[in-house]
């Protein structure tokens, strides 16, 4: 009796800790006018995840999607122009943090204006955004090896014959080559090309953002990063976090070595075991399912990303949204997959939360 | 009578879809260009509508594309670093092209274009490989 007693107990205080926070359910919520970013080959995860949080707090201040933050501006200003910085020439990998705070220090160039400084060269060379800056970069890496001889000639061959990514339509990328030679654009890296075309986008056309700075945190004990999560969740706020890639695979994949549960730092690359393919990705949601509390994570793999045998809600055909897809075939878009409790923590090296304007 | 005809014939081409593994049909505009996809159940996945029907499931490139994932190697941590989309980076290895198709609420899909200009989506590709090498 007392066993029954006591087990109903934990249940009812399991339950009231995995009490329903789900940022996508209402069809008013900031985050349901927010698109559902695909970052392709790019590494680009972190920019992502930065324009993700930043356009929740943009859009709930009734801003419309043509003034979001554009992810590939928001990977360049950390990279390139927020000298505090690297000065990097090419934008893979990053920390979200680090581009809030740069976006907030160099005002921000609104998607409508991106897109204007960069269709030109998009439309020549059929690219993306992501397709773009990788071919910029590559191209940059292969003019820098060669010395002798007609360089710029040679790094158009070989990044439209060997990158994997360039390949595929070899006359389109041959065709942005030269017209980057024609700008006198050749012997620039891939940064810098990005920096001429987002001179179209002068100061006095950028927007301040006005939110407070983002808190970072990649230390702690499991049980402070759920803390930092459930709490962000219940005031209404989504949550950046780092995770390894594999896990999205592989949800039980315990990446971070068993830690000193007195605190540690997560993030520390000692703490990793490997492979562990770093990523940025966002939680917007918790909800109780079968017994189990379970978080929903954003990515940025496109609106169709859901894995094999994955729980991931949707917005159906019809419109309406569900926690939990039924069948591919009736999901127009997924809004994001449900890891465990368990699972999810175990997982997460850092978070990046906006907090509460004061 | 016209409008019984018209039903029978819009049910039988339904059938036929259905049949050819076809379970439904949607647009999207890929690349800024309107293209027509069946979901084939079986595979989980969108791809060109126009090889499903006129030739059967499985024998168009993009789904020749759907075959090969499962062979890729598992990819390095160096091809993960950034989060890439792995389906965006076994598509470039199985020498597809990559094409974003945007919806109308802005949010984005990448697809594999294989040599013939069959499609697939990505995230099918990424299904297929990860079934293999779950770690």
């Amino acid at each position: 009796m007392l066993a029954l007693l006591s087990s109903l107990f934990l249940a009812a205080l399991a339950s009231a800790a995995c009490e329903t926070a789900d940022l996508n359910e209402d069809p008013a919520s900031p985050l349901r006018k927010l698109p559902i970013y695909d970052q392709d080959g790019s590494g680009t995860c972190y920019a992502h995840e930065a324009a993700t949080l930043v356009n929740f707090e943009l859009a709930k201040a009734d801003k419309k999607p043509r003034d979001f933050v554009n992810p590939l501006f928001a990977a360049w200003v950390r990279h390139y122009e927020d000298t505090t910085f690297y000065g990097s020439p090419d934008n893979t990998g990053g920390f979200s943090a680090d581009v809030i705070k740069s976006l907030k220090k160099m005002k921000y160039c609104p998607q409508h204006l991106v897109e204007g400084c960069l269709i030109d060269s998009k439309k020549i060379g059929k690219m993306n955004d992501a397709k773009l800056v990788h071919f910029l970069e590559k191209l940059w890496e292969n003019y820098s090896s060669f010395s002798t001889g007609d360089a710029y000639q040679e790094a158009i061959d070989k990044t439209v014959k060997e990158d994997d990514w360039i390949k595929g339509d070899p006359c389109a990328a041959r065709a942005l080559a030269e017209n980057l030679k024609a700008r006198h654009l050749e012997a620039i890296s891939g940064n810098e090309v990005l920096k001429y075309f987002f001179d179209g986008c002068p100061a006095s056309q950028r927007n301040e953002l006005d939110i407070p700075d983002p808190e970072a945190s990649s230390d702690g004990p499991l049980e402070a990063v759920r803390k930092r999560i459930d709490d962000a969740l219940t005031r209404g706020a989504p949550v950046g976090i780092a995770i390894c890639a594999e896990m999205l695979d592989t949800p039980d994949v315990r990446p971070l070595r068993w830690q000193d549960p007195t605190g540690f730092s997560r993030s520390s690359r000692g703490n990793l075991k490997k492979p562990c393919g770093n990523h940025a990705v966002t939680v917007t949601a918790r909800r109780e399912l079968d017994g189990k509390c379970m978080y929903m994570i954003r990515n940025s793999w496109g609106a169709d990303w859901h894995p094999k045998n994955g729980r991931c809600a949707c917005i159906t055909v019809g419109g309406t949204y569900e926690p939990e897809c039924k069948k591919a075939i009736f999901a127009k878009e997924y809004l994001g997959c449900w890891y465990s409790d368990e699972d999810l923590m175990s997982n997460v090296h850092s978070t990046t939360i906006i907090p509460e304007k004061k | 009578m016209r409008l019984a005809l018209l039903l029978l014939l819009l049910a039988s081409s339904q059938a036929a879809l259905a049949a050819d593994g076809c379970k439904d049909h949607r647009v999207f505009k890929i690349e800024g260009v309107d293209q027509d996809l069946c979901f084939v159940e079986s595979s989980g996945s969108w791809v060109s509508r126009a090889c499903v029907e006129q030739t059967g499931a499985g024998s168009c490139e993009a789904q020749a594309l759907l075959k090969k994932a499962p062979q890729v190697a598992r990819l390095s941590e160096k091809e993960r670093q950034g989060g890439k989309n792995p389906g965006s980076v076994l598509c470039a290895k199985l020498n597809g092209t990559v094409a974003y198709a945007k919806l109308e609420s802005g949010s984005e899909i990448t697809f594999c274009e294989a040599s013939d200009h069959s499609v697939v989506d990505c995230n099918a590709l990424h299904q297929a490989w990860s079934s293999r090498h779950r770690r």
